[in-house]
């Protein structure tokens, strides 16, 4: 924090704590070219979805070049037990989709640990028939399967720019690497740093 | 004559370094609230805007470097005091008040996009070409802001309100934005002024926020011609701090 600050000024008054609720929990996932399969990027917290897909362009958007988002409620998502092995698609009833019915995106985890990608559509009535459908042709080498109402996804629109055009190198932690740890290669062989340490240990054990 | 020198002389420099200095600057002031935003997510949208505004600066310190034969750092941090452009509202302590350092940002946003347009029509090739990437990206600040200012000027009481004492915190000095530089024509300032304010009224009247700009007589001088307040030069001293105790260190 700017030492000027601390030194001459003193915070404004907290807001009181909101008592109405406040945020909810939104499911996050970016596609990283236009085309490609969205995935899972992470949660956030937003007043509202319009402003959390806002927030997944500042926040999610610029964790790595990105081209869309779709956002939803937490709520929204219905999904399989993370099975311990692949998950049987035999436990899945498919049935004839039906344009009557909604539409709702399918999301496979390949293993545990891995991150939930798009893999298709399904039509169905509701969600326990949608997340059965689901199964049964896209859970074979899956350990988890996850459906979410087209309807209730926000997307970011077509062309939309989200990761900047500049060079955002820096905003990557990886892009800092090499030369971080060059510095602090530096630094420890400095002997003055040594002696700081000795005198540290001595002080402390 | 240095080539330093040579810049600061060049009146077409004088606009280009306002927008520059001022990003420059933002973008430092707003990083001190990374950690401290309302809630989680607009502190990291806070900190990636702030982000930006850096990298927009570096753009046009690149511009101006490769122009003058200039390190783009040598021209970011290398001037003298008086040599900065950009306006004092951008160092004005906010004193940790959101709604403050909010409406700056606001006014700010509001006065980079007509001078960025302005300058896409008259600069250099390569001036073009960046201000036209800068405007689609500051355009989304813009968005963002916009859209938080009818929301907070239209939610709870308390929330106008606090837009409201902002606003009319800032906006007598919101002037200093528009400042005309030396060797810039008055008459060229004048529809970039018009359309600075139109933007920000029509916001602000969809947020039911009353606004009132006062505009600087001509004859004040401020930060456009290199006249900065004790605030602006605190902030670049701190600013500047490791530059001057390394000056050739590179992360």
């Amino acid at each position: 924090m700017s030492k000027i600050r601390q030194r001459d000024f003193t915070f404004a008054d907290e807001l009181p704590p909101r008592t109405d609720g406040g945020t909810r929990s939104y499911v996050v996932y970016t596609a990283r070219k236009d085309g490609a399969p969205h995935r899972y990027a992470g949660y956030l917290n937003a007043p509202d979805i319009a402003l959390a897909t806002e927030y997944a362009c500042e926040h999610y958007g610029q964790d790595e070049a990105c081209t869309g988002i779709w956002v939803h409620l937490a709520d929204d998502l219905t999904e399989t037990p993370c099975a311990e092995e692949s998950i049987d698609p035999g436990t899945g009833c498919d049935g004839e989709d039906s344009d009557s019915d909604s539409e709702w995106v399918v999301f496979t985890q390949k293993r545990r640990g891995d991150i939930h990608i798009e893999t298709g559509t399904v039509r169905a009535p509701d969600s326990a028939a949608a997340l059965s459908r689901a199964v049964s042709r896209h859970g074979a080498g899956t350990v988890q399967v996850r459906v979410v109402p087209m309807e209730r996804i926000e997307s970011t629109e077509p062309g939309q720019l989200i990761w900047r055009t500049h060079d955002q190198s820096y905003r990557l932690a990886r892009g800092y690497s090499k030369s971080v740890r060059a510095k602090w290669a530096a630094v420890r062989k400095n002997e003055d740093i040594e002696e700081y340490r000795k005198d540290d240990i001595e002080n402390h054990f | 004559m240095t080539a330093m020198q040579d810049m600061m002389k060049d009146p077409h420099v004088n606009l280009v370094l306002s927008l520059a200095d001022d990003l420059l600057m933002l973008g430092h002031v707003q990083g001190d609230w990374t950690g401290l935003g309302p809630i989680l997510e607009e502190d990291i949208a806070s900190s990636s805007m702030s982000q930006d505004d850096l990298s927009h600066a570096l753009m046009l310190y690149e511009h101006l470097g490769s122009r003058f034969g200039l390190d783009p750092d040598v021209v970011a941090y290398e001037r003298g005091i008086g040599d900065y452009r950009c306006c004092d509202l951008v160092t004005v302590p906010d004193e940790f008040d959101w709604a403050v350092a909010f409406v700056r940002r606001w006014m700010l946003a509001h006065w980079a996009t007509p001078l960025l347009d302005h300058l896409i029509r008259t600069g250099e090739d390569d001036l073009q070409e960046r201000c036209r990437r800068l405007r689609a990206e500051q355009a989304l600040h813009l968005m963002y802001l916009d859209d938080w200012m009818r929301r907070l000027g239209t939610g709870a009481v308390e929330a106008r309100d606090r837009m409201q004492a902002a606003i009319e915190r800032i906006s007598p000095l919101a002037g200093m934005l528009v400042e005309t530089p030396d060797g810039v024509a008055t008459s060229e300032f004048d529809a970039l002024r018009s359309d600075w304010i139109a933007g920000m009224e029509e916001v602000a009247a969809a947020a039911g926020l009353s606004l009132d700009i006062e505009l600087p007589s001509p004859d004040t001088l401020g930060g456009r011609r290199g006249v900065h307040a004790e605030h602006f030069i605190q902030q670049h001293t701190e600013m500047n701090e490791v530059r001057c105790a390394d000056p050739g260190a590179s992360w």
